[in-house]
């Protein structure tokens, strides 16, 4: 039996009927938000972290000016280039008689000016047996994990940045060239899986940070900049940061503030995001300021390419760049990024080209994936070993009656 | 001959060629030819440019560009994302060097190169009666555009340009004898 529509269609009404009813909760407290951003005491709050016991943000971004601080994209250089890169994968199938999985990265370089071009690249890999399959312990080389779910799509994010880096390797040009990648630079998925150090260790700090200070290495002599896309981004730091901020600083008890449901409480359950505040915020084509990302992840392990962000209105939406610190503290580099996503997104019709144009290049279709499977069992019986498939994974592809 | 596209379809009747060049394709009616050594001829009844991939349809995109080409340098992933096509009828064959204006015994294969002809080729065909009968007779909707538009390419490079014409029609009304509507319209094609 598929899916009762019927008995679906009437949940997601009483669902909407409750959405419909928080709706003006939310603009309230958006508004009261965006009165006191707008009336930020940027030395008040600094003042705050100060005379606190631990000195530290408990909740948030790290607000480095006023929030309300904004800029307007510069004029568009007269060339320029970008690489988009972007993945997709197929998992690890338990179900047959190997061990492996496919990485596909797509790449996309274009160059803007008097000589445009296009690069459009689609590069799968197979990883099979052990070695490839798995990580290993250094210390222990009977301990492994096998690379599989949220470990492979880690895997993923590291093998498209360091085939960007491989690209921003031969590019020889004066002109700005910006490397944009899909998603979050901040890797969580590897510390929420419960994910053992050694991994942690070769996935991020060897894999993709190594790969990020490597191209932070190329921008020093070239004009070199990196930076990720978030389309609709769903997360709220600033909020935490100026709720906190709110109720602790600014209103008296700190404590008090926190468990009290005038501030964060409601914007949780509300389910107001950055996005919403900024939204009111930023004109067309403008940036906020940059914060810090409050992951403590990136404060341990990304060190120097520990990640900032800003929010900028590409004119469809709210969109969130994330940016390594090297970036971050280059406010001519922070400028290009904003101008260069900015012009990418108009071209992109809301959403950068090159990263468009990347996934299109990595996307595997559920076609190919079938196609997959079936080269691989031809493959194998080829070579005389029996395409021998579970019991669930033959009445799925059976479906008899 | 210059080099023009490849086949990436074939049949017993005809064959579709991409082109190596965003919307570099011979003109309708030409002569092409395709493989090197069983070669086999055709002429150009069909031309399209479409994207590469057929889920993604192109979208306008130059409402604010000062001309056409600016849409191509702006956007320059398209010339990448979109691909020139051309089909042909086929209507001979190359046969131990010398020309047979029939259908081929086999279809060309695919990925064979596909080339523009040269003035002796075309002249081999410009008479050629069963030609003009594989065309006329093809079901196509603009088969006589396709025959009118070869035959005023080969006038070009007959002595006699108007002598041609006036054989070519007479060869023209023979095959499509009984049909004087068609004819006429067919006639005022080669005007």
């Amino acid at each position: 039996m598929s899916l009762d529509l019927t008995n679906t269609a009437k949940q997601l009404d009483d669902m909407s009927r409750v959405a419909k009813s928080e709706v003006s909760d939310r603009l309230d407290i958006i508004h009261e938000i965006l009165a006191f951003v707008r009336e930020w005491d940027h030395d008040s709050y600094l003042q705050g972290i100060h005379d606190s016991s631990d000195n530290v943000l408990s909740f948030g971004a790290e607000i480095n000016e006023a929030p309300a601080s904004l800029y307007p994209p510069l004029p568009l250089p007269t060339q320029y280039t970008v690489i988009g890169v972007d993945g997709s994968h197929i998992d690890v199938n338990r179900h047959i008689p190997v061990s492996c999985f496919l990485i596909n990265t797509g790449a996309v370089t274009l160059q803007y000016g008097s000589e445009p071009s296009a690069d459009l690249v689609s590069n799968p890999v197979l990883y099979s047996g052990h070695s490839d399959t798995t990580i290993i312990d250094p210390s222990d080389s009977g301990k492994f994990t096998r690379i599989q779910g949220a470990l492979l799509g880690a895997v993923r994010s590291v093998e498209e940045i360091k085939y960007l880096e491989s690209i921003l390797g031969t590019i020889s040009l004066e002109n700005p060239v910006i490397g944009l990648v899909d998603g979050t630079l901040v890797m969580l998925d590897l510390l929420r899986s419960g994910t053992p150090e050694y991994v942690v260790q070769q996935v991020l700090s060897e894999g993709f940070v190594g790969a990020l200070g490597r191209i932070g290495s190329l921008s020093k002599c070239r004009d070199i900049s990196l930076a990720s896309y978030i389309s609709l981004p769903g997360s709220s730091e600033v909020i935490d940061a100026v709720l906190d901020a709110k109720t602790s600083w600014f209103n008296g008890d700190r404590e008090e503030g926190k468990q009290s449901d005038s501030g964060k409480y409601i914007a949780t359950i509300n389910g107001i995001r950055d996005r919403d505040i900024f939204a009111k915020l930023l004109e067309p084509g403008w940036r906020s300021s940059v914060f810090g990302t409050s992951y403590q992840m990136s404060h341990v392990y990304y060190g120097e390419n520990r990640v900032s962000f800003f929010y900028i209105n590409v004119g469809e939406e709210i969109g969130r760049v994330e940016i390594p610190q090297w970036v971050a503290m280059d406010i001519d580099k922070v400028n290009m990024v904003q101008t260069l996503v900015l012009d990418q997104c108009a071209r992109g019709s809301g959403y950068p080209a090159s990263l468009m144009e990347a996934h299109e290049q990595a996307v595997i279709s559920t076609a190919d994936r079938t196609f997959f499977l079936n080269l691989l069992e031809e493959s194998l019986e080829s070579n005389g070993i029996p395409f021998n498939t579970s019991q669930k994974d033959r009445t799925k592809r059976l479906r008899w009656l | 001959m210059a080099r023009i596209g490849e086949v990436v379809e074939s049949d017993t009747n005809g064959f579709l060629v991409q082109s190596y060049e965003l919307y570099k394709c011979p003109a309708l009616g030409s002569l092409v030819r395709v493989g090197t050594n069983d070669s086999v001829f055709g002429i150009v009844c069909h031309s399209t440019t479409v994207g590469i991939d057929p889920s993604r349809l192109p979208i306008a995109r130059g409402e604010f560009l000062k001309d056409e080409d600016d849409v191509y340098d702006q956007n320059p992933q398209l010339s990448r994302l979109l691909k020139t096509q051309f089909r042909s009828i086929a209507v001979g064959y190359k046969n131990m060097d010398e020309i047979k204006p029939f259908l081929p015994p086999y279809p060309p294969r695919i990925h064979s190169f596909a080339y523009d002809c040269s003035e002796d080729d075309i002249k081999g065909f410009a008479n050629s009666h069963d030609l003009f009968r594989i065309v006329l007779l093809s079901g196509l909707p603009q088969s006589d555009d396709v025959v009118a538009s070869f035959v005023k390419n080969c006038a070009v490079m007959m002595e006699d340009p108007s002598g041609y014409k006036r054989e070519a029609s007479r060869i023209l009304a023979s095959v499509i004898s009984g049909d004087s509507q068609r004819i006429n319209s067919l006639l005022r094609r080669l005007e």
